[in-house]
Formats: structure tokens, C-alpha cells, sequence
């Protein structure tokens, strides 16, 4: 139940992920959230980009509601 | 234990542990208070030698935390490092004692001597992450990173259920059990595990590890048996984190143990220095001891929340959402600290070049123009946006991976075993100006 008390709302869910530099990437999808940040590695952190992989991204990602 | 009154409610004092250690709905309608009427205030508490800025707003935080160009962190991370050098220099080492005494020092020098000396361990040239800013932090954080990376946090996630359940079999339902030192412990026995710490050393090392997460909080007004046992221990704890370390580099640092894997880093092209790779032992301690606090907050507001508990019995999936929630409503870090770098406006106040700024972590988490219902605890809530439980930017919390991943696991498996529970006696909180922790939460779980 939702605090006041009503049945459990439809929930939609996202993928956040906050890089160690600050920032904070978002997608809706496991594919986007990966691309997002291989996009983001690759611009901010190229020295990292060989670093991580595919289920490294996803393990780091969070699932959380998104509305 | 407040400061000004605004229409009805007292402004917080931001110095004071007593205002922190009061009712947290208190704190809280105090926080609201002045975030609404002043959200970029100047404060000058009684007693310190100057002021200092506090921004209450979430926006103007996030301004902060990603421009460290303009935000340094070098002259200070806690309100504390304002104190009054009066007040507080018998609480540091002999060198920094003796710096405090060099003529001319500017406000911010001295709150970097004050910083510094309190996490040094004696040593003057200790660098430290928290208070360093890039490019050296970026080079500093890079090798806590690596020993913390993805992967290795991946492969926990079996072992903190297996120590979880160990914890969850000594309970008996019924009966009062203290949630902070069973459960609580959980993340503190996985680090020491990680670090390499004998089995019959542990509970030991959990203790002065306590004793640590105290001393990084400078208070004017510790009483001195407080202050002794304080110093006793960390430099205990020191003293054995030396010998690990000592061990580790004797033994080639081949090892997988998160020592062993700062024993072989390099730092500037060097060994990583022996101060910071012990203050590195101390951050990994730290990680445990803090999610151990989250971990003693979250089991108090689920059972004075029995509707969201139950909820999550019901649809697990939602317990990651849940610490978040978790982190938004109760963060351990009230505040957070940098100096101005140059002069900055900011909602309308000019910050001058060295004044202090204490984001109010606790105040933007609930900052009404971020947050839909701020004062309701929902674990449904959406997170579109990051709270500030971990602060933000450049100096966030870098165990914060591995914070998230004990503390969905362990709720995950205390939610399936114990579905329900109630607070049995008076949970015991203590708080400084700049965190938060629980030394008992007694708790009864249903059969």
C-alpha cells in the first residue's frame, strides 16, 4: 500500500546510474542504460572504457521507479 | 540547542550535536523552517571564530557538488573544521597543534590544519580523498576504486547473504534482539573478511572501527573521557591496521584481500604512501560501519512503517527503491562541506572567495520543489532524481556500490525470513553536525 493507504500503484521502472565522476545516467531499458553509459566512458573516461563491461554497467545501474 | 526564531519554528543550529540528537521530526520542521525563508543563509555559531554559508536547496547542492573548480574541498569537509582552534586543538596531533600557532593563518588554512589533523594519524604529510580536489583526488580515488571495482562487488552479493542468514538463524522470534549489533553487523564482518582480518579479531576490530567513525567528527564540546577513549582506540586500531599492511607488504601483496590489492597499487608512480594506504583501510571500515548505521535506521522507520514493510514482503522487487527511500529519509550525512574558490552568486547571496559552505544534505532531501509528499516515508517513491544520502559530484561516496548492494541483500533476506517486527525498547541514536549512527535498536521479530 501506497502511505495513504491505497492498493499499490501501476509502477514504471528505470535505469539510474551515477558514475563515480557525478554524473548520473538514465535509461529505460537494460540496452539503454549500457549504451548511455559506453557513450559516457567513451567521451568522459576513455582511459576506463576497456575497464567494464556489459554486466559490470547493469550491476552498477539501479532499478528504480521512475513515476 | 536553536538559533533564530522564523514565525514559529527554531533554525537549526548547525555546530550543535544536541540540536542533531534531538526528536528528528524537530530537526526536520527546523530544516523546512529555514530552507523555505532562507535557503542560502549566512550562520555564525557562538563560539566559532567566523561563519559560514548554508545551502538548504537540492538545485543549489548539485551546483555545487559538480563544480569543484569553484567548490574546493581542500580547507575543510565538516562544520566541525570551523571550530574555534581554542576549542578543539587538544584533540590533534602534536603537528598540527603546532601549525595552528603559525601567524597569519587565513580561516580556511585553519580548517584544513584542523581537517587534516584529525584524519592524519599523526602524520603531516597525509594526503587525504576527502579533503583533496582534482586533479589529485581523481588520481587518490582512482586506486579506492579499483580495489572497490564492479566486479568484486558483484561477487559479494552470495557471501552477504550467507553471512546474513548466519545472523538471521541466532534470531529468536519473540524474543528482544538488538538489531545494530546482530544484523547491523553484517557489513561490518563482510569488510573485515574483505580486508583479511582474523575471524578472532573481528569483533575487536568492529569496535575500534566504531571508535573511528567518531573521531572523523570534531566536537567542541566531547567531554574528556570521551575524547580519551576515543583516542585510545583509534590509535589501537591505527596501530593494527599498520601491521595488516606491514603483513600484506611482506608477503609480495599478492593476496586477494582488499590490503593486499592497496599493498601493490602505485601512487605518482610509487607505492601507494603508508598514510594513505592506511586511511584507505579506514575508508573501506568506514563503508561497513555507515551501511551498518543505514541498515539500524532502515529496520526502525520499516517497523514504524508497518504498511511499507509490508509491501515489500509482498513485492520484493521494490526493496533497491526501498533504500534509496531509505537514504532520502534518513541519511546518515547531515551535511557536507567545501570552500569558495572565488567569489560566486548563489540564489541570490554572493559567497565570497574562502568563505565556508555547508550543504545541508538531510534539508535537501527533502526539499519540497524536488520532492512530492518530502515528509512521507514511500518506498514506491520515484527517483527521477538522486538524493543527496551519498552526496554528489566528484566527492560522492565511493562505497556507495557496495552500501546499495549490502543493504538490498540483507533487506532482501531478513524480508523473506522476518516479515514483521516492532521496535521493542528505546533505540539509541548518537549524531554529530556531520553524521548520524545508532549504538542499540532493540527490536522483537514476529514468528
Amino acid at each position: 500500500m501506497s502511505p495513504d493507504g491505497d492498493a499499490p500503484k501501476e509502477l514504471e521502472f528505470h535505469y539510474v546510474l551515477d558514475c563515480p565522476c557525478g554524473t548520473t545516467l538514465t535509461g529505460d531499458t537494460e540496452d539503454d542504460i549500457v549504451d548511455v553509459s559506453f557513450a559516457h566512458l567513451r567521451e568522459k573516461h576513455p582511459d576506463m572504457a576497456d575497464d567494464y563491461e556489459r554486466d559490470h554497467i547493469l550491476f552498477m545501474a539501479r532499478r528504480v521507479v521512475k513515476r | 540547542m536553536t538559533t533564530r526564531a522564523s514565525t514559529d519554528v527554531a533554525w537549526p543550529a548547525w555546530e550543535d550535536a544536541a540540536f542533531f540528537n534531538q526528536d528528528p521530526e524537530v530537526i526536520y520542521a527546523s530544516m523546512a523552517a529555514q530552507r523555505r525563508a532562507a535557503p542560502v543563509y549566512w550562520y555564525e555559531p557562538p563560539g566559532f571564530a567566523t561563519g559560514f554559508w548554508v545551502l538548504s536547496k537540492w538545485e543549489h547542492q548539485r551546483h555545487v557538488g559538480s563544480h569543484p573548480e569553484l567548490f574546493c574541498s581542500r580547507y575543510g569537509f565538516a562544520v566541525g573544521d570551523a571550530s574555534d582552534p581554542a576549542t578543539v586543538r587538544h584533540q590533534l596531533p602534536e603537528w598540527a597543534q603546532q601549525a595552528l600557532d603559525a601567524p597569519g593563518l587565513t580561516p580556511a588554512e585553519t580548517r584544513r590544519i584542523i581537517a587534516l589533523g584529525k584524519l592524519s594519524l599523526g602524520d603531516p604529510e597525509f594526503e587525504s580523498l576527502i579533503l583533496s580536489d582534482p586533479p589529485r583526488h581523481g588520481q587518490i580515488r582512482d586506486i579506492l576504486m579499483k580495489a572497490l571495482k564492479p566486479s568484486l562487488v558483484r561477487s559479494l552479493k552470495a557471501r552477504i547473504a550467507e553471512i546474513t542468514d548466519e545472523y538471521l538463524d541466532a534470531i529468536v522470534p519473540g524474543v528482544e534482539t538488538d538489531f545494530v549489533t546482530t544484523v547491523g553487523r553484517v557489513p561490518a564482518a563482510l569488510m573485515t573478511e574483505l580486508i583479511g582480518v582474523p575471524r578472532d579479531m573481528r569483533d575487536q576490530f568492529i569496535e575500534m572501527a566504531g571508535a573511528q567513525m567518531v573521531a572523523i567528527t570534531i566536537d567542541p564540546n566531547r567531554d574528556a573521557a570521551e575524547v580519551e577513549r576515543i583516542q585510545r582506540l583509534t590509535e589501537k586500531f591505527h596501530d593494527y591496521c599498520e601491521e595488516l599492511l606491514t603483513d600484506r607488504k611482506r608477503s609480495g601483496g599478492t593476496g586477494d584481500d582488499l590490503v593486499s590489492v592497496i599493498a601493490r597499487s602505485e601512487y605518482d608512480g610509487k607505492p601507494v604512501p603508508d598514510g594513505m594506504a592506511i586511511s584507505f583501510i579506514h575508508t573501506f571500515v568506514n563503508a561497513g560501519e555507515t551501511t551498518r548505521a543505514h541498515l539500524s535506521f532502515a529496520a526502525m522507520t520499516l517497523a514504524e512503517h508497518p504498511d511499507q514493510r509490508r509491501l515489500l514482503v509482498e513485492r520484493p522487487e521494490l526493496i533497491a527503491n526501498a533504500v534509496e527511500e531509505e537514504l532520502r529519509y534518513r541519511p546518515l550525512n547531515w551535511t557536507g562541506c567545501r570552500t569558495a574558490t572565488q567569489r560566486v552568486e548563489i540564489g541570490g547571496q554572493v559567497i565570497e572567495e574562502g568563505d565556508y559552505v555547508v550543504m545541508a544534505y538531510a534539508s535537501a532531501n527533502r526539499d519540497e520543489d524536488v520532492w512530492d509528499r518530502p515528509d512521507e516515508f514511500d518506498v514506491t517513491r520515484s527517483f527521477e532524481k538522486d538524493h543527496q544520502g551519498f552526496g554528489y559530484g566528484e566527492h560522492s561516496c565511493p562505497g556507495a556500490l557496495l552500501s546499495r548492494t549490502d543493504s538490498t541483500v540483507i533487506q532482501q533476506h531478513l524480508l523473506a525470513r522476518f516479515p514483521d517486527w516492532e521496535v521493542a525498547g528505546t533505540p539509541v541514536r548518537w549524531a554529530s553536525p556531520f553524521i548520524q549512527g545508532m549504538t542499540s535498536l532493540p527490536l522483537r521479530f514476529a514468528s
